[in-house]
């Protein structure tokens, strides 16, 4: 089998990538994009490598797209980076243009205006809401991966899904 | 220039068609179509993100979304060292992000541009400029000519004389008196043997 020469692009000093699902404790797994041209299609097609991060704020959780910069001097062989900057924090996502929290193609005070303009009531407040993560290890359960569960034991793992 | 003439001629000739090249628009998957984008990055510039919608009736992200779909494939070919990555649906303005080694960042708006501007835009803030680009084509042109010498310079032969066929190196063989500069100049041919 032929050694697969590591694309230039993962040697860069820094990279961009999603924080994914992992067992880790100190560190994050940070998965980044790339592509690597195919030379008979003459097209580009997209590859993931993953990278283990460290965090030094300490604010990072799974789903923020974050840029990780090349630890010069390494510590331990494994962690390789460390998350110099979030870009988007999952589901708070914060237009750079503008300054304002954007959820898709509206802006949290544009959805909040037509919801007004609809009457509706009981609807998720944004700025009333408390901090996201309370629900980490009690209904929300994308800190770690899940696995298909074949079995049922005493004690439920809820990281064990049946679909 | 190029890619949008290339545009106007996918759109009109429609019953030609390319037996290999399958999918949409397949122009794009030709070495003569990559290698037309005058965009090479600066060395600083280390990851390029494009931020837009995917949404047709978002008629402002049109120029992001055509520079996405034509000009990225050829963006990323002459730069196989900067990673590009695309985020769609995130913000409702579309923007052009360039990550430089620094940590710095350099934001474009690209809202209502159409995709040549957002290139010409690109190609004048962190695009190597004509010239150097020429420079660099040139430099690369002697390096890679088989036809020169010099083996510290990395070239494969230090002499012609290396060659079977030609004169030997002086080194080894001497050369005929009468083949030499020397000898012709100092008046020696016309001395009498």
């Amino acid at each position: 089998m032929a050694q697969k020469v590591v694309a230039g692009v993962l040697k860069n000093s820094i990279l961009v990538g999603k924080i994914v699902p992992s067992t880790l404790t100190g560190a994050h797994k940070v998965q980044v994009p790339y592509f690597v041209f195919d030379n008979r299609l003459k097209a580009f097609f997209n590859h993931h490598q993953e990278f283990i991060a460290s965090d030094p704020s300490n604010e990072s959780k799974t789903g923020d797209v974050v840029v990780i910069q090349k630890i010069e001097n390494m510590v331990q062989k494994e962690i390789t980076h460390f998350i110099s900057e979030t870009m988007y924090k999952c589901g708070d996502v914060k237009d750079p243009i503008s300054g304002e929290y954007v959820v898709g193609s509206r802006t949290r005070a544009q959805m909040k205006e037509i919801e007004e303009l609809y009457g509706a009531t009981g609807n998720f407040d944004y700025e009333t809401a408390p901090e996201r993560g309370r629900l980490a290890e009690t209904q929300d359960f994308t800190d770690r991966p899940v696995y298909r569960k074949w079995h049922e034991f005493e004690k439920d793992d809820p990281y064990g899904i049946r679909n | 220039l190029l890619d949008s003439l290339l545009q106007e001629i996918h759109r009109r000739k429609r019953r030609r068609k390319m037996s290999f090249m399958k999918g949409i628009s397949p122009i794009r998957r030709t070495t003569n179509y990559l290698n037309a984008s005058p965009l090479v990055l600066k060395r600083r510039v280390k990851i390029l993100t494009v931020n837009f919608n995917e949404n047709e009736e978002e008629e402002h992200h049109k120029g992001a979304r055509d520079f996405v779909f034509w000009n990225l494939p050829q963006v990323q070919y002459k730069n196989p060292n900067v990673q590009i990555v695309t985020f769609r649906n995130l913000t409702p303005s579309p923007f052009i992000t360039c990550f430089l080694e620094d940590n710095s960042k350099i934001l474009f708006d690209v809202d209502s541009q159409s995709n040549k501007e957002i290139m010409d835009r690109l190609v004048k803030t962190v695009g190597k400029s004509k010239e150097l680009l020429e420079e660099e084509a040139l430099a690369s042109e002697a390096k890679s000519n088989p036809a020169n010498f010099c083996r510290r310079l990395g070239f494969d032969r230090h002499c012609i004389c290396e060659m079977p066929g030609q004169v030997p190196c002086p080194i080894m063989v001497p050369v005929p008196k009468h083949w030499r500069g020397k000898w012709w100049n100092q008046g020696h041919r016309y001395e009498e043997e």
